[in-house]
């Protein structure tokens, strides 16, 4: 392939970027599998029928480099939105059914995880990428079906919240694991020891510090104002990244940090355009290094587990919702709400092709995200028929009578 | 979730339900007084949601919905707030701003503050209500018309009060409540500093 000027293989990446975006647009489909897939058909590992190459997109260092950034800037997006205040006004049944709710789905992740890997780390990474649902897609998928007043929303999105907790403390433990490569327990303890003593020492600094902080953000100029986000996020991810906490963490914190100030509506404005465009290379170059030919060996793994998702999920959130004393239907919509699988899972993936593990992972995670970004919603849309005809028939559970009502 | 009482008058209206919903924003449910229930989510980005269901129950089903932009919702807010038209029927209405109200309130025949007049009830200086007119009559017709007409505009400190007459005062929320429970049910309610 003769050498381009780095601009061209820019523009060149991003013209199918635009034209999955656009395409996702109009088929009111998930973005996220769409890029993956074009990457894939486009990347170095790509299409080829006869004499005809698709092998377009090279993954070089232009296109990590973005792609990196996309991964801070979801991070550093969800630590802006992560509102302590708004995940404590939520309430007790908030807390009740989204702590069952990731627990016992984690749990049902790692079960899985060590079915097929045994007792290593990339039953951990399995464990992660089925366990987190991607709140883009969840949220999305809410208002498109017109359930935000519904009264088991609150919960569904309460979850969410709880997965958000989730995530930050998972994928610090994994890049303890992984990136460090730490070899027996007591590396292993001591890499996720100094990864959680980081992010609470970091925590704890910036509510120390939280007054002084707000007054050095509070720029007048938008222009001033990004760049010095921008710096932040750039400086506490190098930062974690020297001391073997994942890069992808140190945003999350900056993000926890930058929420807490009067600033943060304003930053936030600044950072969506940025997560969406960095975000949207992210999922395309992932998708560069899947090589569907190898994509054989994951297919049995990949269709068990979004079986084994689709049933755990529907289980536990009907768990989660009927102890937090939901009807049985409205705890069926928060058990099918929650299934599809996004930008966490790749995320996850991602940290593990950086940790050298087994490669499988890759070409199971996008097939893996792939089907559920398909079939989640569709299973969301005919929640009611599914109640009716596959799940109530099993029930075992009875409704509580509800005072004042006659049913 | 949380509970807010409206109260309007002194007198619990309406129970809403507030509650969070983190990443699409806030909702709120109204049960009116006929046991319908309205719900409104404002999501963060501004668009409100309005869905109205039949009952105060479990049935997930709207039976209607509608989705308003922020400019919009802010129009059919002042209609329905009656901004722009007074339903006749209505003897007093009141206009929100910042806790500030400007309200009409009739004076019923033996009012204590029949006879008195606006300086000698120390209005301004010790209840803190300003009278902005006082209209002769019921204000049934055109309020513009009546204003004109048969009214005081800005009446001075010897304005002597008539039963029949309504009053447009303004003034913070508590302060024409009380204003309201004295011209009503003769009971002075301020505080006598």
């Amino acid at each position: 392939m003769p050498h381009h000027d780095i601009i061209f293989d820019l523009g060149a990446a991003f013209v199918f970027i635009a034209l999955g975006t656009v395409l996702a647009n109009r088929l009111r489909f998930s973005v996220i599998p769409l890029l993956i897939v074009i990457g894939m058909l486009v990347g170095p590992h790509g299409l080829e029928i006869g004499g005809f190459s698709l092998q377009l997109i090279q993954h070089d260092t232009v296109i990590e480099l973005l792609s990196r950034l996309g991964v801070l800037f979801l991070l550093f997006y969800l630590g802006l939105e992560f509102s302590l205040s708004t995940l404590i006004r939520s309430g007790k049944t908030i807390a009740v059914g989204g702590s069952i709710y990731v627990g016992l789905n984690f749990l049902r992740g790692l079960i899985f995880g060590w079915l097929v890997f045994g007792m290593s780390v990339e039953a951990l990474v399995i464990a992660g990428i089925t366990t987190v649902s991607s709140s883009a897609i969840v949220a999305k998928l809410l208002v498109e079906n017109r359930r935000t007043a519904n009264p088991e929303t609150e919960l569904i999105l309460g979850i969410i919240l709880y997965e958000d907790i989730f995530v930050a403390l998972y994928l610090s433990i994994l890049s303890g694991l992984v990136l460090s490569g730490a070899g027996n327990i007591t590396e292993i303890v001591f890499t996720t020891g100094r990864a959680f003593l980081f992010m609470l020492l970091f925590i704890a600094m910036a509510r120390l510090l939280r007054r002084q902080i707000d007054r050095a953000l509070n720029f007048k100029s938008d222009e001033v104002l990004l760049i010095v986000v921008f710096t932040l996020v750039l400086v506490v991810a190098a930062i974690s990244e020297m001391i073997h906490v994942a890069e992808a963490i140190g945003a999350l914190l900056a993000g926890l940090v930058v929420a807490e100030t009067s600033q943060a509506k304003r930053v936030e404005h600044m950072i969506v355009p940025m997560r969406d465009l960095f975000g949207a290379m992210f999922f395309f170059s992932f998708g560069l290094l899947v090589d569907y030919r190898e994509m054989g060996g994951a297919v049995v793994i990949s269709l068990i587990a979004i079986a084994f998702t689709i049933a755990g999920n529907t289980l536990v959130g009907i768990i989660a919702g009927r102890v937090t004393g939901y009807s049985r239907r409205q705890a069926t919509y928060v058990g099918l709400g929650i299934i599809s699988r996004g930008e966490f899972a790749i995320i996850i993936a991602s940290i593990s092709l950086a940790g050298n593990l087994s490669p499988v992972i890759q070409s199971f995670t996008a097939l893996y995200v792939l089907v559920l970004a398909i079939v989640g919603p569709v299973i969301f849309k005919n929640a009611r028929r599914i109640h009716e005809r596959i799940i109530l028939p099993f029930y075992v559970w009875r409704e509580k009578p509800k005072v004042g009502q006659n049913s | 979730m949380r509970l807010t009482l409206i109260k309007y008058r002194g007198e619990t209206v309406a129970t809403i339900r507030e509650a969070e919903l983190p990443g699409v924003g806030k909702k709120y449910e109204i049960v009116t007084e006929n046991g319908e229930k309205i719900t409104v989510v404002i999501h963060d980005d501004g668009v409100r949601e309005i869905y109205h269901f039949n009952c105060d129950c479990d049935d997930d089903e709207p039976v209607s919905s509608v989705v308003l932009t922020d400019q919009e919702s802010r129009q059919i807010g002042a209609i329905i707030q009656g901004s722009f038209y007074q339903p006749k029927a209505l003897e007093q209405v009141e206009l929100a701003l910042k806790g500030m109200v400007i309200e009409w309130i009739k004076i019923p025949a033996g009012s204590p503050i029949v006879g008195n007049t606006i300086g000698k009830l120390e209005m301004r200086k010790r209840r803190g209500v300003i009278v902005i007119a006082v209209i002769e009559g019921a204000p049934e017709h055109d309020l513009k018309h009546d204003l004109r007409a048969d009214s005081k505009i800005n009446p001075g400190p010897n304005f002597e009060f008539r039963a029949g007459q309504t009053l447009v005062v303004a003034g913070r929320r508590s302060s024409v409540e009380a204003l309201q429970t004295l011209i009503k049910e003769g009971r002075d309610t301020f505080a006598s500093s």
